[in-house]
């Protein structure tokens, strides 16, 4: 059990970790969508065209981690299997 | 002789028709609705994480623009508050809610143009001061915020495929969520109080009206 919770610790630290390096190690809160400004030829004028899109924000990781260490304090509960 | 009489007729007749072309001229109207959603309005307030940064796309209203008198335009912008838009879903939940814009019981927000001053031309492009009221939230306050306008005469056919023209009014200002009851006083230390609007809106008049 205890060995048991310290992987699935690791699993879940190391994932959360990948999948926010996959968003692009984005330092800001969790976005749904990402907005991008484009430029109207004639007029000049700088407008957002908005797509869906899921960004792994910084709150996000701190969940994780936290759920992470949530999971090694629980195996310290467990003793050592001697055998 | 028959000649010169003639030139001399044609002369008079164009220069009448100028005359009474530029005493007869009328303020053109601008209808700055827009399907293709350019127009818009950024908004941007300051926060310890990260600047919450925001757009508007439903823009609405008529602007009347003379280019001879660009000191007498005047007009309405309207923005549709349900158009808010912030990248994270939680964010834009809150931000359309009753705690602070509360969009279903305050749907509109708008600006009255009702006077330019410090009027500078500078070929199709005018900068000016524009007085008048803008409401938020249901608080109506006056306001003086700077305007650019450029006037392109004829772009509308390049755009809509429609005769007429455009004209594209740009302004940066700055408004204090305190003052149109956003939440005042409250969540300070994590939005700032200042909230900075960006407006970049473009009208069309199409000539076959």
């Amino acid at each position: 059990m205890r060995f048991g919770l310290r992987c699935t610790a690791l699993v879940i630290l190391v994932s959360s970790f990948v999948i926010w390096g996959l968003s692009g190690f984005h330092w800001g809160w969790t976005k749904t969508t990402v907005t991008e400004m484009k430029t109207d030829d004639i007029t000049g004028l700088e407008y957002p065209v908005t797509v869906n899109s899921f960004v792994f924000g910084i709150e996000m990781l701190g969940a994780f981690v936290i759920i992470a260490c949530i999971f090694i304090g629980v195996s310290f509960a467990f003793k050592k299997n001697i055998n | 002789m028959i000649n010169n009489n003639f030139s001399g007729w044609v002369l008079c007749v164009a220069f009448v028709a100028c005359f009474v072309s530029t005493i007869n001229s009328e303020p053109i109207e601008f209808d700055f609705k827009d399907p293709k959603k350019v127009n818009n309005a950024l908004f941007l307030l300051d926060a310890p994480l990260e600047s919450i940064s925001g757009t508007a796309t439903g823009i609405s209203g008529k602007i009347m623009f003379d280019p001879e008198k660009p000191a007498a335009t005047k007009g309405k912008i309207i923005l549709d508050a349900t158009s808010l838009h912030v990248d994270n879903s939680v964010m834009k939940k809150h931000m359309l809610d009753k705690g602070w814009m509360d969009v279903a019981n305050h749907p509109e927000i708008h600006f009255v143009a009702e006077s330019f001053t410090n009027v500078k031309v500078n070929g199709s492009k005018i900068q000016a001061k524009a007085v008048g009221e803008f409401s938020m939230k249901g608080v109506t306050k006056k306001v003086t915020v700077p305007v650019t306008l450029t006037f392109l005469k004829g772009m509308l056919a390049k755009r809509n495929r429609v005769p007429g023209d455009l004209l594209v009014l740009r302004s940066d200002f700055k408004v204090k969520r305190s003052d149109y009851n956003i939440n005042s006083g409250n969540n300070e230390e994590k939005v700032s109080d200042e909230i900075e609007i960006k407006l970049r809106v473009a009208g069309a008049a199409p000539t076959s009206k």
